[in-house]
């Protein structure tokens, strides 16, 4: 049971924590990547901008250059044919407002617009001619507060004429045709020092240093001018999609599960073990148990041994008992019969030599020994009662009856005793148990009829169904027994009354008190002083009415004797 | 019948048998009565014991009255011994015993008894029913012609 204790909580702890630092080094590294790459990408799409810009201009200006040139070469060539040159230049030179050909004397000024009505502004002049003798980029210029910037273009009309080409270039117009198609993701700002010349697109307000990109142009007439690129907000909205932060998440989120599925593996594993240790516990006390098991059963074995010897050593001794009656029916019988049949056969051979008091002597010596005879054969009948088993069968209760009662007659020199039979219904039992227990309650019925003019017995039955039983009752109309004596009764040697009165051994109830228990029965009695005796035994009714017949005497009630 | 004593009476108890021959006597039945106080003697007489391994030529009784219970060899033996012997298998044996147990009774009867008497102890006239037990098996009885064939090639 020391295996109960808790899984160590550091390993998934460890695991959990390690991934979760993976995971925001992993987070960390993308980010960084991101922002690099995307460092990167403006970086060269700023550098695009630049050159396109610097080319444009560039190109701008030498278009112009060419004008000059060819006014140079030609001169004021006839007018519409000057105008239509001036015209294409303006054209191809995006963005220009209007050409001035300024006169170096102011004679002949030559002025070409883009749209109609624009005039030439004296200030122009005097601004023009103060410029250097080399190309020139003036500006920035607003005409007006609140006006697009312009950027004058001025070229000198030959080396030596004095004569100045002044082109007005709207800045917002000349660039945007280079960011028409642009990718929408940059927003493109160009600045002449702090004035905006352009912009495309529209800049995340506050993009980090590390995600806009500032280019400068450096022009061949000598201005530099700038150009800034920024993510629009439509690219940053898309560069920052919560990706990361969802890998971030997961990661933690799997970083704990991680830690608590190793938790849980350790506490499975923990538990295994401790169920591991149980179960070998109680296995252990199963081995226990079954070793009990088996010396209970050699207990039981030796016991069982013990009962089979002690049977063996019952049945030696119910041998024994056996043996020990056969010899105290031959040995004891013997010499009581001697004493018995030698006072016989003194008062018979001897007769004439004895007085009264002698013959009266040997009569009491003779029935002496008949009666001790007679306990001996009462206690052997007992005896045998309570050894022979069972032989049970349907019992003809009459027939049994009438047989007991001529044995019993005879018995007791009663011959003109008579047997009324009542009702009798047949009974499941052993026949010749039945038939002693019959004797003896007929003897006795008989035996204590002796002062009536007429013995007469009754014998009847009936089934009680309550108590599931057959109720006989044997019924004499002697002298009786005060019922206080009923309980002594059945005992064995127990007597209501004096040898002198009525011979008896005291053991022919015991026999039937005996025979009826072991048929599972029970016997009492009823009688009052004087009135006559009922005795009553009742044996356990096995079947039901129909199998069970009430055999009445086929003549009459009652059957006398028959000698 | 050619010197044969009538009754072969076999019986250890002096008692019983000086009741029974009492009773025989006054009967007028002693004359022909020759008594044995044990099995192995009764056995010699019958000239069926073989311990000599002489069988002397002995007159077969017309009755036996063997008591059960006995010294050095019961009744029930003596009944066997008797029964198994040509001479002597039909002479009728009654066995008078005080035991009135049933097993013996059957054991008796299966040995080939041909009756079996309770010995009684009465007040009067005492061993009466010996004689009239008697007066059947010699007077009324009535035995197979072998018998005497077998009893005659032996006188």
């Amino acid at each position: 049971m020391s295996e109960q204790r808790k899984p160590s909580l550091a390993l998934p702890i460890v695991i959990a924590i390690s991934g979760i630092l993976s995971s925001f080094l992993g987070w960390g590294f993308v980010l960084k990547e991101r922002r690099d790459d995307s460092a990167r990408s403006i970086q060269r799409a700023a550098i695009s901008a630049r050159r396109a810009v610097g080319m444009h201009v560039e190109a701008q200006v030498n278009s112009l250059r060419g004008l000059a040139h060819l006014w140079d070469r030609f001169g004021a060539s006839p007018d519409p044919l000057w105008r239509f040159d001036t015209r294409q230049v303006m054209q191809q030179a995006r963005g220009v407002e209007w050409i001035a050909w300024l006169d170096h004397d102011g004679v002949e000024d030559r002025f070409v617009s883009a749209s109609p009505g624009l005039e030439l502004d004296p200030t122009v002049r005097t601004r023009a001619l103060s410029l250097v003798s080399d190309t020139v980029v003036d500006g920035p210029i607003a005409v007006k507060e609140g006006e697009p910037l312009r950027y004058w273009v001025v070229i000198p009309v030959g080396q030596t004429s004095g004569d100045v080409l002044v082109a007005s270039v709207l800045a917002e117009e000349s660039l945007r045709s280079l960011f028409l198609d642009y990718s929408p993701e940059y927003a493109v700002t160009v600045h002449w020092g702090s004035s905006r010349l352009f912009q495309h697109g529209e800049p995340m307000p506050k993009p980090p240093g590390w995600w806009q990109a500032v280019e400068a142009i450096p022009f061949s007439f000598g201005e530099t001018w700038t150009v800034t690129l920024r993510p629009s907000s439509q690219l940053a909205r898309s560069m920052q999609t919560p990706l990361p932060t969802y890998l971030l998440t997961a990661g933690i989120l799997l970083s704990l599960v991680l830690g608590l599925l190793v938790h849980q593996a350790n506490l499975a594993r923990a538990r295994e073990r401790s169920l591991a240790a149980s179960n070998r516990a109680l296995l252990a006390r199963i081995y226990e148990a079954s070793a009990q098991d088996l010396r209970l059963q050699a207990l039981n074995q030796e016991l069982e041994m013990r009962v089979e010897e002690r049977t063996a050593e019952l049945g030696a001794a119910v041998e024994e008992l056996r043996a020990f009656n056969y010899s105290v029916s031959h040995d004891l019988r013997s010499p009581l019969g001697a004493i018995l049949s030698f006072a016989a056969l003194l008062k018979e051979d001897y007769a004439d030599r004895l007085d009264a008091t002698g013959t009266d002597w040997l009569t009491r010596i003779g029935r002496s020994a008949e009666s001790a005879l007679d306990l001996l054969d009462g206690f052997l009948q007992l005896s045998r009662v309570s050894r022979v088993g069972l032989e049970a069968d349907t019992v003809d209760m009459a027939n049994l009856a009438q047989r007991a009662f001529a044995e019993s007659r005879e018995s007791e020199n009663a011959p003109h005793a008579i047997l009324r039979l009542g009702p009798l219904p047949d009974v499941y039992g052993d026949r010749r148990l039945l038939g002693t227990v019959l004797v003896n309650l007929f003897r006795n019925a008989i035996k204590y009829s002796r002062p009536r003019a007429e013995r007469i017995v009754e014998f009847r039955g009936e089934i009680s169904e309550d108590t599931r039983e057959v109720i006989y009752c044997v019924e004499d109309f002697g002298v009786g027994f005060d019922m206080k004596h009923e309980r002594k009764l059945f005992g064995l040697f127990e007597r209501l009354h004096t040898a002198d009165e009525f011979e008896g051994t005291g053991v022919g109830l015991a026999i039937v008190a005996r025979i009826i228990r072991r048929h599972g029965g029970r016997v009492w009695a009823d009688a009052e002083t004087g009135q006559g005796a009922r005795f009553y035994f009742a044996l356990p009714w096995k079947g039901d009415r129909s199998t069970c017949v009430d055999r009445q005497p086929s003549s009459s009630s009652t059957t006398t004797a028959t000698t | 019948m050619r010197g044969s004593p009538a009754i072969l009476l076999v019986d250890d108890n002096s008692n019983d048998v000086a009741i029974a021959l009492r009773a025989l006597r006054r009967a007028g039945l002693s004359a022909n009565v020759h008594v044995e106080p044990d099995g192995l003697r009764a056995l010699r007489y019958l000239g069926i014991d073989g311990d000599d391994g002489v069988s002397p030529v002995r007159p077969v009784p017309q009755v036996v009255f063997l008591d059960l219970k006995m010294p050095r060899m019961d009744g029930w033996e003596v009944l066997l011994r008797i029964r198994k012997d040509a001479r002597t298998r039909e002479v009728p044996v009654v066995v008078v015993s005080t035991s009135r147990n049933p097993d013996d009774v059957q054991r008796c009867y299966a040995a080939g008894a041909n009756s079996f008497l309770v010995k009684r102890f009465d007040e009067v006239h005492p061993g009466e029913y010996l004689v009239e037990a008697a007066r059947y098996w010699i007077e009324l009885n009535e035995m197979p012609p072998t018998h005497f064939d077998e009893g005659a090639t032996h006188a």
